[in-house]
């Protein structure tokens, strides 16, 4: 029981990271195309990949309830 | 301030009734679910270089809406672990309150029952304290169905906010009186479950007051930082949750759907702002 809640855990914190990270470089590189300030830019950028994350992150754990309650 | 207060007066009934039902187990996870979502939030606060603001009380809200959702065999540490993965993800790390898109409480939840999937069960009986099945997911295994009038009055086992119907709608009543809470919302999804039920030949008084439909409906979904801003949105949202509570329930994994219909729906808000003003 506790090895599949570390497994979950896990799982989650590596695809919100993941999905952080990507949203946010991708981000920053259209931004930088714009005039814009650079620390206005990384602000944005940051905000809207943490908003990303969280919404796969719902998505994620949504989805691995299905499957798991659809397995069982 | 004065909207989380009114949250918490509307909550007195429901939080008294799960005190008086489930004794010293549900003083615990109240408690220990209250403290914990008021100390991870100052502690965030405090690192992040934010102005304390617990004081607002959101937190308290969150803490207290979150532990109606619990059964009152939850181990207290999934309680608090989850709690605090709502207040952290689902708010400060979006900007704090009212930056947030998901509903806080909910995401605890959603979060709980991901990360520690025998946390919720076994239910237990109000009275007693012995293990069994909730009426819902009696429904849900068996297509059973119990008298809507012992839902609707609270004789039943259920979690710790969910279980009486009656206690639920006048909490949720004092809010909309006092326009704490958008009444489109609550209507919105309890028609919608009306039809839905109608429309499968079921007894609609039992899937309105079974599970969290009505908790939901009146504390969770009107959220007012996590649902829409303008009427039309709030019909269009308080449809889509009830349609997919109720397909949830006869379709899907898992009886309650109300954390996912709040959630999924939680989503689209900022789309039902943009395109749905009046």
């Amino acid at each position: 029981m506790i090895e599949e809640s570390l497994y979950r855990i896990t799982s989650l914190v590596v695809v919100m990271i993941a999905v952080f990270l990507g949203w946010y470089k991708f981000k920053l590189i259209r931004l930088k195309k714009e005039d814009a300030e650079e620390q206005e830019i990384k602000t944005q950028a940051r905000q809207e990949a943490i908003r990303y994350s969280i919404v796969i992150g719902v998505i994620f754990m949504v989805t691995v309830l299905g499957i798991s309650g659809h397995l069982l | 301030m004065k909207m989380m207060k009114g949250v918490l007066i509307a909550s007195i009934p429901i939080t008294l009734y799960a005190l008086y039902s489930y004794r010293l187990p549900a003083l615990i996870l109240i408690s220990s679910s209250i403290a914990a979502a008021v100390a991870s939030e100052a502690i965030y606060q405090k690192i992040a270089g934010r102005p304390l603001k617990i004081q607002d009380l959101s937190a308290v809200v969150t803490g207290l809406l979150f532990s109606f959702t619990l059964s009152p065999s939850t181990p207290v540490y999934a309680a608090i672990i989850s709690v605090i993965f709502g207040i952290v993800v689902g708010k400060q790390i979006s900007g704090g309150f009212g930056n947030n898109l998901f509903n806080p409480a909910l995401l605890g939840r959603l979060f709980l029952i991901f990360a520690f999937p025998a946390a919720l069960s076994p239910w237990q009986t109000r009275v007693d304290m012995v293990s069994t099945a909730t009426p819902l997911t009696n429904f849900w295994q068996t297509g059973e169905m119990i008298s809507p009038v012992n839902a609707f009055v609270g004789l039943i086992p259920g979690s710790m906010g969910e279980m009486s119907a009656l206690l639920i709608l006048i909490g949720g009543l004092y809010l909309i009186y006092k326009k704490y809470a958008r009444w489109r919302i609550p209507a919105s999804i309890l028609a919608t479950v009306t039809v839905f039920a109608l429309a499968m030949g079921q007894n609609p008084f039992f899937h309105l007051f079974t599970g969290s439909i009505m908790l939901g409906s009146f504390f969770y979904a009107v959220d007012p930082m996590t649902s829409p801003r303008f009427p039309k949105g709030q019909w269009v949202f308080g449809a889509g949750v009830g349609l997919i509570i109720m397909i949830m329930r006869f379709w899907g994994w898992a009886a309650a759907g109300m954390v996912f219909g709040v959630l999924i729906m939680n989503m689209f808000v900022p789309f039902l702002d943009a395109k749905l003003k009046n």
